[in-house]
């Protein structure tokens, strides 16, 4: 069976050097075009239409392979290569080094790309928290929140805004409410007046919400949602209610006679630790404004148990499989916020696997053929003489 | 032994061909001599220790030397002015800047600017601050709407006005910021009383600021007749009212002089505290000052301008160390540059341009090998590969000279990745000839040598090629592991076309097989080269782009271009391996090769919005289009040209 297998016309064919050929200079030609693409479409188009779909189509019809389909091509040809083609011998060591690397880094992008999970958390000086933001996902959340001190502690749940659908209804079973789901913006503005009839007050005084473009960056992109409180509950409203995800402030509900707060916010992930920030700096080289450094201290907490840490820029923060970068500040009259994008991905050690097996398996190929070329050269010269 | 390539009439006639052009570019006619040269009624004055001085510029302390060089490069895409170096042009400017305003400096790339400014002048590359100053009031309105504008809508013009109103700026700041200096009329004393209560001798002779200054503090006690003395003075009231207008008006001007004298340039006095970093322009410490005297350097900068002005060279000297050793007494601690003398040494020396001019004749004399029959070709051969040799020692000298003057890795800047990549290909020419012996690889180490050495030229305009770097790229592990890797893969790549090149036009000219099989070997080398470090620096990039943005790969256009010469070269060795490409696909793959590298070097540059100095850029995207239509046609002729029956056996 093996050898039927080994033999099949269709497996040679995929094991193939031209199929390598063929799906290197494919993605030779996305790698061009998606770059090319960016200039007018931004990064993230670029990535979702040519780098992570199977197919797309240009000019209206055409359609051309993604960068997912080239790569799972590569990875089947690599493994066929590996099974019926590469020659298992000492002299061929480099070369299969380089191979099984590669292996490893077309695994790795895979898991990266679906297991790794990236958000942000911006803090104030002083501020401390124990969730992170996402970049584009978004729910609607429901909360109560008690003070104690300094601390506030925020009970409450959240629904998916891509499980809201307008026309149906989202519910919030610990708070036995639900709302019906009146409109819905992927990405809007807000307007700000006296409430229209039929609505409520809100927070921020917004009176109506303008459908706008995806930004070319969605992680820009500011949704907000008209809610109407729906069946039996005791959610003490009539009316609609403007929710908006650009609003500093959440809205404030009674729920059940008791205050509560509404908002569209990014989904939370909760982190392994919390994370205060206690100073932002940025330096500057003298006499300019091109920037020489930024970084944050930080203290990082463990169950009430807090250490000092800095992160600063090409100098992370690692810890339980989350890594926390210094990704962005803003400095204002009231103070100095800085922003760290944080990446739990546990497959991250594998591009570094993958970057010395290849790394030395090239090296070492191209040692031992210009070992054996020089060889082979003198022999030559000696033998001519 | 020399594996001799065909010495038929069809190899020398190209290899002469090209051979008088390159004399002809190594040699360009002289120039006409000029009616009125530049230094003419200049002072002549050494200035040895001038350069030497320390200015905190662009966020470095750099020598002047190296700031006026980069300034000229600046305002006028040139590193010197007419017959004087750009220090002597700076010292002109600093110390007697009214004799200088005809020179034309500032370069205008768009004519329409000019247009633009209302200006009725002649269509010219260069203007002088004399031609352009009736446009500034309109430049600086302009240039304040244009700053309006977000970058990505500005047009060429607009960011033309905003170079020019930039470089404008620094020029007059530069013209007023050794004032203080000056003995004026404005500052002679008119009333010989208060002169005599001054403490100062010569009445109604000109006086500088700096003089007038350490009087301050009585004129403005003489500036009203009730702070007048009139008993010790024995005045009446009448004379001590004009001694009291003429310290009123006197006082006045110390004071407008101070607050119209905007000088944000010339940072060259290091701070008075050890825990500050930013170096103090002259009118930032006198408009700062109070009543505290000012401070001693001013003095030697003040001792030094007069001596200059009169063409006093001993005193000019004199006074520069004077001030040196004022600011060493102070022990403030991050004092000058580190390596000051050694960067005024590298800028005299111009290393690259020696070795260039080097390579340059190597690379004719290689050519001259392949004409030159017996004796002569073998002389020719040995002065090409001794030149190549003594090129590649300034060559060598300016990247490590560079690298201790930043502490940094080679590479920092895209001038720096020129510079590298020459030398590197140059390195692998020169291990191919020690393989080979028979010049492919003097030609393609003097060739590539001098190509990227002529492009570097075009990055060096840009200014102080010297640059700080700014916070994301500040670390020196990436920029010595993944840059360097990086470039040792352009290099493979470059240098492995180079061969392409040669291996092609070998064919064309019916070499016989075995020299085209070395030729190709040389090619399949060099490349595999180029594959293994590109693909290590690729993947490092995309390490460091863990390290401090958390994400591996983004399909960043940079990391892109990285990617295009890895699955490039991948691509050939596949095909080779496959059978579908033999010796000639390799050879033209590598050619093609070249335009990948340069599309992921530069080419992304010019791809993105916003560029910053906009005839630069213009010139470079001219001349990256022209190398791929020339490269298209080299393809296409050294293809179609060559019988067919040869073809089979290749």
């Amino acid at each position: 069976m093996w050898n039927s297998f080994k033999k099949n016309r269709f497996v040679k064919i995929l094991a193939s050097f031209d199929v390598t050929v063929i799906c290197l200079l494919f993605l030779m030609v996305l790698t061009f075009w998606g770059t090319l693409y960016q200039i007018d479409y931004g990064l993230y188009a670029a990535q979702q239409k040519m780098f992570r779909t199977w197919f797309f189509t240009f000019l209206g019809f055409i359609p051309f392979p993604g960068a997912k389909l080239v790569l799972w091509v590569a990875f089947i040809n690599l493994v066929l290569a590996g099974l019926f083609k590469h020659t298992y011998h000492w002299r061929k060591i480099g070369l299969l080094f380089i191979h099984y690397g590669l292996l490893i880094l077309i695994v790795s992008a895979g898991f990266t790309y679906h297991f790794a999970q990236e958000s942000s958390l911006t803090l104030a000086e002083g501020e401390a928290a124990n969730v992170s933001d996402d970049y584009h996902e978004w729910e609607i959340a429901l909360w109560r929140q008690t003070a104690k001190g300094d601390t506030v502690t925020r009970d409450g749940e959240a629904v998916s805004l891509r499980s809201a659908k307008p026309g149906e209804t989202i519910s919030f079973p610990t708070f036995s409410a639900s709302f019906a789901v009146d409109q819905k913006y992927p990405n809007c503005k807000a307007m700000v007046g006296p409430p229209k009839t039929g609505f409520l007050a809100n927070s921020f005084n917004i009176n109506e919400l303008i459908s706008q473009d995806d930004a070319s960056d969605p992680a820009e992109n500011n949704p907000g949602v008209i809610l109407e409180f729906s069946g039996k509950s005791a959610v003490n409203l009539i009316g609609k209610m403007i929710v908006y995800g650009g609003a500093p402030t959440a809205t404030p509900i009674e729920v059940d006679g008791k205050p509560a707060f509404i908002a569209v916010r990014r989904v939370k992930h909760p982190l392994p630790i919390t994370l205060q920030l206690i100073a932002f700096r940025k330096t500057e080289y003298p006499g300019t404004d091109k920037a020489r450094s930024f970084e944050s201290d930080v203290a990082l907490g463990h169950g009430g148990v807090f250490k000092k840490a800095n992160i600063s820029m090409n100098k992370p923060y690692r810890e339980a499989g989350f890594t926390f970068y210094q990704a962005s500040f803003a400095q204002s009259g009231q103070g100095q916020t800085s922003t760290f994008a944080i990446v739990k991905n546990y497959g991250r050690m594998l591009p570094y696997i993958c970057c010395l097996m290849v790394g030395g398996g090239l090296i070492l190929h191209f040692v031992m053929r210009l070992f054996q070329f020089a060889r082979r050269k003198k022999l030559g010269e000696n033998h001519a003489a | 032994m020399l594996l001799d390539l065909q010495r038929s009439i069809t190899v020398r006639l190209p290899a002469a061909a090209i051979l008088l052009l390159g004399f002809a570019f190594a040699f360009p006619a002289p120039a006409l001599p000029d009616p009125a040269p530049a230094s003419a009624a200049r002072p002549q004055v050494d200035l040895g220790e001038f350069a030497r001085l320390s200015i905190q510029n662009e966020g470095r302390v750099k020598p002047l030397d190296t700031y006026a060089r980069s300034l000229l490069l600046q305002f006028s895409s040139r590193s010197s002015y007419e017959d004087l170096s750009a220090l002597e042009w700076l010292a002109d400017l600093l110390f007697t800047p009214d004799q200088v305003e005809d020179r034309k400096v500032f370069r205008i790339n768009d004519y329409q600017t000019v247009k633009a400014l209302g200006l009725d002048l002649p269509e010219a590359r260069r203007y002088s601050y004399r031609e352009l100053a009736k446009g500034i009031t309109k430049l600086q309105k302009l240039s304040h709407d244009v700053a309006q504008l977000e970058e990505k809508q500005r047009s060429p013009v607009d960011q033309e006005l905003l170079r020019l109103n930039f470089n404008l700026g620094v020029y007059q700041s530069l013209a007023v910021c050794l004032r203080f200096s000056r003995k004026v009329e404005t500052f002679a004393v008119q009333n010989g009383r208060l002169a005599a209560i001054l403490g100062i001798k010569d009445d109604k002779q000109p006086h500088s600021y700096l003089e007038m200054l350490t009087a301050e503090g009585s004129l403005k006690q003489n500036s009203t007749v009730a702070g007048i003395d009139r008993v010790a003075l024995q005045i009446d009231s009448a004379e001590a009212a004009g001694i009291a207008r003429e310290a009123q008006r006197l006082s006045k001007e110390l004071f407008f002089w101070r607050k119209f004298s905007q000088d944000d340039a010339m940072a060259i006095i290091p701070p008075f505290t050890s825990d500050q970093e930013t170096y103090w322009t002259p009118w930032q410490i006198l408009s700062g000052l109070g009543s505290s005297p000012p401070p001693d350097e001013l003095r030697h900068i003040a001792d030094a301008a007069e001596a200059y002005r009169a063409g006093n060279s001993v005193e000019f000297s004199l006074a520069l160390k004077s001030f040196d050793k004022t600011v060493s007494d102070r022990k403030t601690g991050k004092l000058g540059s580190k390596h000051g003398d050694l960067e005024v040494l590298y800028n005299r020396v111009q290393p690259f341009k020696t070795a260039k001019a080097l390579y340059l004749t190597a690379f004719l004399l290689v050519l001259a090998s392949l004409i030159g029959t017996g004796r002569l070709g073998y002389w020719a051969y040995r002065g090409a590969l001794g030149l190549a040799l003594l090129a590649a020692l300034p060559h060598t000298w300016g990247i490590a000279t560079r690298m201790t003057i930043m502490s940094r890795p080679p590479i920092t800047n895209l001038f720096e990745t020129f510079i590298t990549v020459s030398w590197v290909c140059c390195m692998l020419g020169l291990a191919t000839e020690w393989f080979q012996r028979n010049r492919l690889g003097l030609i393609i180490a003097t060739f590539s040598a001098t190509a990227l050495l002529f492009i570097s030229d075009k990055y060096a305009a840009e200014g102080d090629t010297l640059s700080m770097l700014v916070a994301v790229l500040d670390t020196n592990f990436w920029l010595s592991t993944h840059v360097v890797a990086i470039s040792l893969g352009y290099s493979g790549c470059c240098a492995a076309g180079v061969a392409g090149h040669v291996y092609l036009i070998q064919r064309m000219l019916g070499a016989d097989r075995a020299t085209l099989t070395s030729t190709f070997k040389a090619v399949y080398g060099i490349l595999a080269f180029g594959l293994v470090f590109s693909f290590i620096g690729t993947v490092l990039g995309g390490i460091w782009a863990d390290q401090s943005w958390g994400r591996f790969w983004g399909w960043d256009p940079k990391e892109n271009g990285a990617l295009l010469i890895v699955l490039w070269c991948s691509v050939l060795f596949h095909a080779r391996m496959g059978g579908r490409i033999k010796e000639l696909g390799m050879a033209v793959g590598s050619v093609i090769g070249i335009t990948v590298v340069m599309f992921a070097w530069f080419g992304i540059n010019l791809l993105g919005v916003g560029l910053h100095s906009y005839g630069f850029s213009q010139g470079v995207f001219f001349w990256f289009i022209l190398f791929i239509v020339i490269e298209s046609l080299f393809l296409i002729i050294s293809l179609y040209e060559f019988p067919k029956k040869q073809r089979q056996t290749i």
